[in-house]
């Protein structure tokens, strides 16, 4: 047994050396799939015989349009940036990113040229305690998120915040997202394009709730206009709005469909305000809030049928009706 | 296996059991395709015989050992490459796994079924990325029979060789009605820089075909849903239930034949088709789509009908927020 341990400081001397020339070749990120485990090594090449332990490290070995896998449930670590097409993938497993502390805002950075995609499926966010932000969207492309939850803790300000300054393109498929805000200020999903951007967001079966707001869509740091279709969704217990869309004069127009929806037991069901904003609503719920619906500074809130508006505080009520085709 | 059953029987049976293994090897010099639930797994080896305790390593190992009408599952999460040809019934089920299948070169598409007429292929909890090189597809069907998928997840059909890239691309060839059924699905990101779509229907010759999607979403394609007769004479009936198409550059959704050729009939209920170039269009003569209960916004333009095309309302759909909203043709009433 005493020549074990000479055998391992040997065999340790020499790792350098080969981590050393291994390294430009790892570096250079062309691995197709990569994959991260609860066991990983950071200092791997993230294949499924050798994992890694963390989503930026694997993302440093992965390939443009490349995937990370989950093997098995495992907090990750978080504070990636993604700049380039890639999927995230841990569907079927509890893979948790955890707001670190001490550690800034926020979790997952998405900043893409317009011709890239980042798909994050089967993903839990957990801000608690510090984080700000689950994911935060700069620049261009499309970020399609599915299946995943974006838990607040006490610091969150917003689960998923989109501000593009590109033509950008969000979906959110069968997602939960939840505790976000404070103070007044902060909302589940945040749509904010900035100076340049432009903004198509698609919401499918998913649910935010227990935020400071649900869904806030703001143009007023935009022009270009913002498309919003939210189908088959609940937005519900939000201390402020379910659904609220604003911009100011000379900024982005906006257009929010509410389908097929629920907006309850929220400060305000849906709200509408400035002249540039139109909010649609068809066959969907608005009961036990505050305020059920409302609209200022010109914000139109039409229906084409179909809602139920009763048992809120205020019911309020649309600024026009059109038709079904 | 056999030779456990024979022990266990009596003499005259064991005769009988024999004769029929030593038909059946005759038949299958290569492979006895005889489990009726073959397992994979990521330490798994193709020369074991794929049973729970002593899995396979791949869906490629599995199928050579697996009866028609058999099971493959996955015991884990791993890189399991598909690359066979699936010509008969089979059902591969990874749900609950992350069970990932990157296409490379020298390979077809991650799934090449072709299931004759009267055999069914299931895939379900299929992870499909990295699709298609030659076939430029994650999944390509070209046989008669019934393919199913369910709950699966397919991206990334962006081949750099072909310049095609489809999530699905059924072309079903031969006689019959072939059917394609795809629920809880999402397909994304599909479409190379001219050609490509999530779903593309376009049956072969005298195929004719019916498809049915339900609850699933096409978002970040070049096309979503495509249907195209222009290659065959048979019919198809399309049917999209409680679907979303969002943010696909082209159209989401798209039916168009040419004259003489199959006549499409495609039926959207409950979908939503949002953020794309075109919301839902229909090209040609003996095309027909009707529309129920769905919204149509925020697209470049929302409804187009062209060639003589027809798009048809159930006077209960949302045609707004386009940036050209664009008019069906005609209605239906409910009943």
């Amino acid at each position: 047994m005493r020549w074990k341990p000479l055998a391992v400081s040997a065999l340790l001397a020499s790792m350098p050396l080969l981590v050393a020339m291994a390294a430009p070749a790892a570096a250079q990120a062309t691995n197709p799939h990569t994959w991260v485990a609860s066991y990983g090594n950071d200092t791997l090449d993230c294949a499924y015989a050798v994992p890694c332990a963390t989503i930026t490290y694997a993302f440093s070995r992965t390939a443009r349009g490349g995937e990370i896998t989950c093997i098995d449930s495992l907090d990750f670590g978080a504070e990636a940036v993604l700049n380039r097409s890639v999927t995230i993938n841990c569907l079927g497993k509890t893979a948790s990113l955890r707001g670190r502390v001490g550690a800034p805002p926020p979790m997952i950075r998405i900043h893409l040229p317009a011709t890239d995609t980042v798909i994050l499926r089967g993903l839990n966010f957990e801000e608690f305690p510090v984080a700000w932000f689950g994911m935060v969207f700069t620049g261009a492309g499309t970020l399609i998120v599915d299946r995943t939850a974006v838990i607040g803790g006490s610091s969150s300000r917003n689960g998923i915040l989109f501000t593009p300054s590109g033509p950008a393109k969000l979906v959110v498929t069968d997602s939960i997202v939840a505790r976000h805000g404070q103070d007044g200020t902060g909302a589940g999903i945040r749509v904010m394009p900035q100076p340049g951007g432009t903004a198509q967001v698609t919401l499918e079966r998913t649910k935010v709730s227990g935020s400071q707001f649900g869904v806030a869509v703001d143009g007023s740091n935009s022009t270009g206009g913002i498309n919003v279709t939210i189908k088959d969704s609940v937005l519900a217990s939000n201390v402020n709005d379910g659904v609220v869309a604003t911009t100011s004069a000379g900024h982005a127009p906006i257009g929010v469909l509410v389908s097929n929806s629920a907006s309850t037991n929220n400060g305000y069901g849906i709200r509408a305000i400035g002249s540039n904003v139109t909010v649609r609503v068809a066959d969907s719920d608005i009961a036990g809030n505050g305020t059920g619906l409302a609209t200022a500074s010109g914000g139109a809130l039409l229906s084409s049928g179909g809602n139920a508006v009763r048992a809120n505080g205020v019911n309020g009520g649309f600024t026009g009706t059109e038709a079904l085709q | 296996m056999s030779g456990t059953i024979i022990m266990k029987c009596n003499p005259a049976t064991a005769w009988v059991f024999g004769a029929f293994v030593l038909f059946f090897v005759a038949a299958n010099p290569a492979t006895a395709q005889t489990n009726t639930h073959s397992w994979i797994a990521s330490y798994g080896n193709n020369a074991s015989d794929c049973s729970r305790a002593t899995p396979c390593a791949d869906f490629a190992g599995a199928y050579d050992k697996t009866a028609r009408g058999g099971e493959i599952t996955c015991i884990d999460s791993g890189n399991f490459f598909p690359h066979t040809l699936v010509t008969r019934s089979l059902t591969i089920d990874c749900s609950g796994m992350v069970a990932t299948n990157s296409s490379d070169p020298g390979h077809y598409a991650n799934f090449y079924l072709r299931p004759p007429a009267g055999d069914t292929v299931i895939l379900r909890g299929i992870t499909a990325k990295f699709c298609g090189y030659e076939g430029g597809a994650c999944i390509l069907v070209d046989g008669p029979g019934t393919v199913i998928i369910d709950r699966s997840f397919i991206s990334g059909a962006r081949p750099s060789a072909s310049g095609l890239g489809f999530g699905i691309r059924f072309e079903p060839s031969g006689s019959g009605v072939a059917k394609l059924v795809v629920t809880d699905t999402v397909i994304a990101d599909a479409g190379g820089a001219s050609a490509g779509a999530g779903i593309r229907i376009r049956p072969q010759g005298s195929a004719a075909a019916s498809v049915t999607v339900e609850g699933t979403t096409i978002s970040g394609s070049l096309f979503g849903l495509a249907v195209d007769g222009s290659n065959s004479t048979g019919g198809m009936n399309v049917s999209v239930k409680n679907s979303a198409f969002a943010s696909n550059i082209n159209d989401g959704i798209v039916a168009t034949t040419s004259a003489g050729h199959a006549p499409i009939g495609v039926l959207v209920s409950g979908s939503a088709s949002t953020n794309n170039g075109y919301g839902i269009r229909a090209i040609g003569p003996n095309v027909t789509v009707r529309v129920s209960d769905s919204d149509i916004a925020g697209n470049g333009t929302g409804l187009a009908a062209t060639g003589g095309g027809a798009l048809l309302s159930f006077h209960n759909n949302v045609v707004r927020a386009n940036g050209t909203n664009g008019a069906f043709t005609g209605a239906e009433a409910v009943q």
